[in-house]
């Protein structure tokens, strides 16, 4: 009796392992998922492939708290977009509600101790998706706005505050939440300087967690240049949120300068050296005379 | 006392005038060459140009890959198939017209270092073979001397280790550097060339540039045996 009882509290309990295990196998984060963050807050595809060969390089060095905390940092770019985003709505329109635009500032070093860091994964994830920044089919349709996502692109950022604004209160979070990374990017680069540099500041985080040095080489008006390197110091990216004119001429103006003031000086010292002897021949002439 | 003006005047005549005409020469040489100097530097580049090297700068982490892009392909192709995504800094296609001059080697990412080797594409715009804006500049003195006599009707092949794509000009465009709606990513898919206009100083705040459509698109079906031959 003792003996039946024991094996069904065995296989009881190796059943319970199985179960329990095969739960945390679906529901572990992998490098996949962080990909696909990325990818849904429209970060660069240089960074997620750099991403990619960080992990594949040593596979077994991660284990899923680390996509974690990786996605928790690509989260915190994001928030800080809209933050500044709706920060930007209430300046803006004078409104006197109340906004949330503290950052969350995580210690630069990237050991194990967790920042405040939403690390859940967005429901709206394509994480099948390999069309890079702009492959995220998640657009503002999603949220009761009638709106196409080019439209959405197309507008000012007064006129998307307005937008945003004029929708019911509980759809503004979930049409934020929903905006794809091309939305995304088209916010970013509208926002003031100032915020362009913090929403940078928490890019570099996002491309740090992901094994990508980031610096800011510009920030304009209307785009932000950023310039990504991995650990080896190798440039990866300069990658652009907004677009560039390239410059495709050489500027010849200073070659010309030069060449213009030694032509002057050279033909000016050659006018006093003839003037000198002309003076000396004139006033030899006149002492002969 | 007149032996030794005279011998000072001497002195500027025979000291001075040939260092103010070899001033004056330089001068004149410097504005005259400047433009021969910078094409004859292309012509070298592309001449001594090693199969497949690799140029780490230190000073910046830019590694320029020069590739060799498949120009022959003669075995299966099909009209979808893979895009290979270069790494920034290298040669990923090369750029063909019967106009244009040269063959341009065409580098992923632009910076000052690639548009002395070719032309570069903006790594925020679409890779030949997927839908959208693929946009494309390169020196006016240099590689795209020729793009103003591009005109509508013109075809323009772009080859890449992954397969070959076809565009006719369908536009000439010219626009100001302060202008985004030609560098813009689009839904369409085309490809968009553009340099700067040609001024006397160099560098043009006005750009002129052609939008091709894309006509034809071949990807290879064995893209590592084919690199191989």
């Amino acid at each position: 009796m003792i003996k039946k009882f024991l094996i069904k509290l065995g296989i009881a309990t190796f059943s319970l392992c199985i179960l329990c295990s095969a739960g945390i196998i679906v529901n572990a984060t992998t490098v996949d998922d962080v990909a696909a963050v990325a990818r849904q807050y429209g970060l660069p595809e240089s960074v997620i492939q750099q991403g990619y060969n960080e992990y594949y390089a040593n596979p077994d060095d991660y284990a899923s708290e680390d996509f974690d905390y990786a996605i928790g940092y690509i989260n915190q770019y994001h928030q800080e977009i809209l933050n500044r985003f709706t920060s930007t709505t209430t300046s803006s329109t004078g409104n006197k509600q109340e906004t949330t635009t503290e950052t969350i500032v995580p210690s630069q070093s990237t050991e194990a101790t967790s920042p405040n860091l939403d690390t859940s994964i967005p429901s709206g994830s394509n994480s099948g998706s390999s069309s890079g920044s702009t492959g995220n089919s998640s657009s503002s349709s999603g949220s009761s706005s009638s709106i196409t996502e080019s439209d959405f692109i197309n507008m000012t950022i007064e006129e998307k505050q307005n937008y945003v604004s004029s929708l019911p209160e509980d759809q503004q979070e979930n049409f934020l939440n929903n905006l794809s990374a091309d939305e995304l990017k088209s916010i970013v680069k509208q926002l003031p300087t100032d915020d362009k540099a913090a929403v940078a500041d928490t890019f570099i985080q996002a491309g740090e967690a992901l094994g990508v040095r980031v610096t800011v080489d510009e920030i304009t008006d209307d785009s932000i240049s950023m310039i990504m390197k991995n650990k080896d110091g190798e440039l990866i990216d300069v990658a652009t949120v907004g677009v560039i004119v390239e410059d495709t001429g050489y500027d010849y103006r200073k070659i010309f300068s030069v060449s213009a003031l030694m032509v002057l000086a050279a033909i000016g010292g050659l006018w006093f050296v003839v003037r000198k002897c002309f003076n000396t021949k004139s006033t030899e002439a006149e002492n002969e005379q | 006392m007149n032996n030794k003006k005279e011998k000072k005047n001497n002195f500027l005549i025979y000291l001075l005038t040939p260092l103010f005409i070899f001033i004056l020469c330089v001068g004149i040489l410097l504005v005259a060459l400047i433009k021969p100097y910078n094409k004859a530097s292309v012509y070298l580049n592309l001449a001594f140009m090693d199969e497949f090297k690799t140029n780490p700068n230190e000073d910046n982490g830019l590694i320029i890959k020069d590739g060799n892009i498949i120009l022959d392909y003669t075995g299966e192709t099909s009209s979808t198939g893979e895009i290979t995504r270069p790494s920034f800094g290298e040669q990923f296609a090369v750029l063909r017209s019967d106009v244009l001059e040269l063959d341009v080697p065409v580098y992923w990412g632009s910076s000052s270092e690639l548009f002395e080797r070719g032309a570069c594409q903006a790594t925020y715009s679409k890779l030949p073979g997927d839908s959208g804006n693929t946009i494309i500049s390169a020196h006016e003195d240099t590689f795209f001397t020729e793009l103003n006599k591009l005109v509508v009707g013109d075809v323009i092949t772009l080859n890449t280790n992954y397969g070959e794509f076809s565009y006719t000009v369908t536009e000439n465009i010219t626009f100001k550097k302060t202008e985004k709606k030609y560098v813009s990513p689009t839904d369409e898919t085309k490809l968009t060339l553009y340099t700067c206009k040609k001024d006397v100083l160099g560098a043009s705040d006005t750009r002129i540039g052609v939008i091709c459509e894309l006509t034809e698109q071949k990807f290879y079906a064995q893209t590592e045996e084919a690199a191989e031959n």
